[in-house]
């Protein structure tokens, strides 16, 4: 199956599995940045509760943008002697190592965006979803946790399918 | 009389006279009896009024002991807690003493015309500065009212990228338009040039459709070869003043829909290959849906397997997977 892409792009296939903690996480992050900034829209009403959907979209690199980003590596400073100089270079180098090892870091950092928010509902399209991948027993679990964030004070700190935002 | 209301206005303004309404003292019988009704009825655990039938289901269905004690009333008098979909249009209609599933000026957020808005006043660095937005955002505009902010940053990144040299990547300039109002991907195309977008948006003059436009994602991650997004549950006990007072979740029980053909960013005028859902009007049906077990599972990269019929009752066709997992980069 031939994947054609942008102009500049490869095809890359990942030979190290796929690490679904860390594209969880990085769901984690987003959510828990959109809804902390998006509580200053609201502000403190102790008469809601509310669930939402979020979707999101992974995707994977910048565009390039992280090439680009790399050679804007300038200093200052005052280059007077030949060991300052040195000193300079050698200070360069050990920034840009930094620089390339954080880019490849990055690089296999999975990127998620925002497409929209969606206000409650869809309980049916995840039951369906949950029954078709047989796991009725989840879905019902996820009405239980729904029930007790909405619905109850309890703490729900130990609740280990639920991450705190 | 227009000189008594005169003066009792007089004293009233002068704190003289109390501002005592007509009917006190003068209860409302069935006021009275509900109230006494309520009194003798002490609301045992979680009562809900609800227009949602599918709540009623997952919370009478779960047989698990750590269920909450849930009961539902048809009279949202009798509630405790009001899980409405209908959208609550006066906050003020709602008795102090409910709970309602519903934020005020929520519309802020979900509806995908305000969602650029509060999105650059609340979750920008510097507000309005998009050299602040945070990694996760798309550039979003609402092009009945900001299409030429939509230009600009479109001229912005065509200069970019004619600035950029031979062989080097370029910035995505492909857009989502969407309707404003519109579900299921309802409306949605994908357009590459500001003639197409304003020419997808004004095709109908008698329509009244307003329409928004969303960065695309050109390199998205693939399962089987195919486009997907996520699906992801948050829920909201307080948004709160503070971050402190701030309590809200995210379920690790989300859902991943998958286009039902293979990605290829050539061929995005394809709804089969572009939409991870189906829209209302299409008679498409929605591609394959996992849940995070299932997804983990179909993306365990460089093993060659067939997978096992979803569900034997659903229409959901085998796949072989040659590479389950690609990155376009």
């Amino acid at each position: 199956m031939a994947i054609r892409s942008l102009r500049s792009s490869k095809l890359l296939e990942d030979d190290k599995g796929f690490d679904f903690e860390a594209m969880e996480n990085s769901i984690v992050t987003l959510s828990r940045e959109l809804f902390r900034s998006l509580a200053s829209s609201i502000g403190d009403w102790p008469r809601s509760t509310a669930y939402y959907g979020i979707d999101v979209i992974i995707s994977q690199g910048k565009d390039g943008k992280y090439t680009s980003n790399l050679l804007e590596c300038n200093y200052g400073g005052d280059f007077d002697s030949a060991k300052e100089t040195q000193r300079q270079a050698a200070e360069a180098v050990k920034v840009k190592k930094a620089m390339e090892e954080k880019e490849e870091k990055e690089e296999k950092t999975f990127d998620p965006k925002l497409l929209e928010i969606n206000y409650a509902g869809d309980v049916e399209q995840l039951r369906e979803v949950a029954k078709d991948n047989g796991e009725v027993d989840e879905f019902l679990q996820w009405g239980d946790d729904l029930a007790h964030v909405l619905f109850t004070s309890e703490s729900l700190a130990d609740n280990p399918r639920l991450i705190k935002l | 009389m227009l000189i008594a209301g005169v003066a009792a206005a007089v004293l009233q303004a002068n704190n003289f006279l109390p501002m005592v309404p007509v009917s006190a003292g003068r209860r409302d019988p069935r006021e009275v009896e509900k109230e006494s009704e309520r009194e003798g009825l002490e609301p045992k655990g979680v009562v809900i009024h609800t227009d949602y039938e599918a709540l009623r289901g997952i919370t009478t269905e779960s047989k698990r002991t750590t269920m909450p004690q849930i009961s539902f009333t048809e009279d949202p008098n009798l509630a405790t807690h009001w899980f409405h979909i209908l959208q609550q249009k006066n906050f003020l209609n709602v008795p102090p003493n409910i709970i309602l599933n519903q934020f005020p000026y929520e519309g802020g957020f979900v509806r995908k015309d305000l969602l650029p808005l509060t999105i650059r006043r609340h979750a920008y660095k510097t507000p309005g500065d998009p050299t602040t937005a945070p990694d996760w955002w798309l550039s979003c505009f609402d092009l009945s009212t900001e299409f030429h902010l939509f230009t600009e940053e479109f001229q912005r990144i065509k200069g970019v990228n004619n600035g950029t040299e031979v062989g080097m990547p370029l910035l995505g300039n492909k857009w989502v338009i969407k309707e404003s109002q519109g579900t299921h991907s309802q409306g949605s195309k994908v357009v590459s040039t500001l003639k197409e977008a304003s020419n997808y948006i004004s095709c109908d003059i008698n329509s009244d459709k307003e329409y928004i436009a969303q960065q695309l994602v050109e390199t998205p991650l693939l399962v089987n070869g195919k486009k997907f997004d996520l699906r992801v549950w948050i829920f909201i006990r307080a948004f709160g003043n503070t971050q402190e007072d701030f309590e809200g979740f995210m379920s690790k029980f989300f859902h991943a829909r998958v286009s039902n053909k293979a990605y290829d960013s050539e061929m995005l005028e394809d709804e089969e290959v572009f939409l991870t859902v189906s829209t209302y009007n299409s008679e498409l049906k929605d591609g394959v849906r996992y849940t995070p077990s299932r997804l983990k599972e179909k993306v365990r990269v460089g093993e060659e397997r067939q997978l096992e019929r979803i569900d034997s009752k659903s229409n959901a066709p085998s796949y072989n997977i040659t590479s389950n997992l690609r990155l376009v980069a």
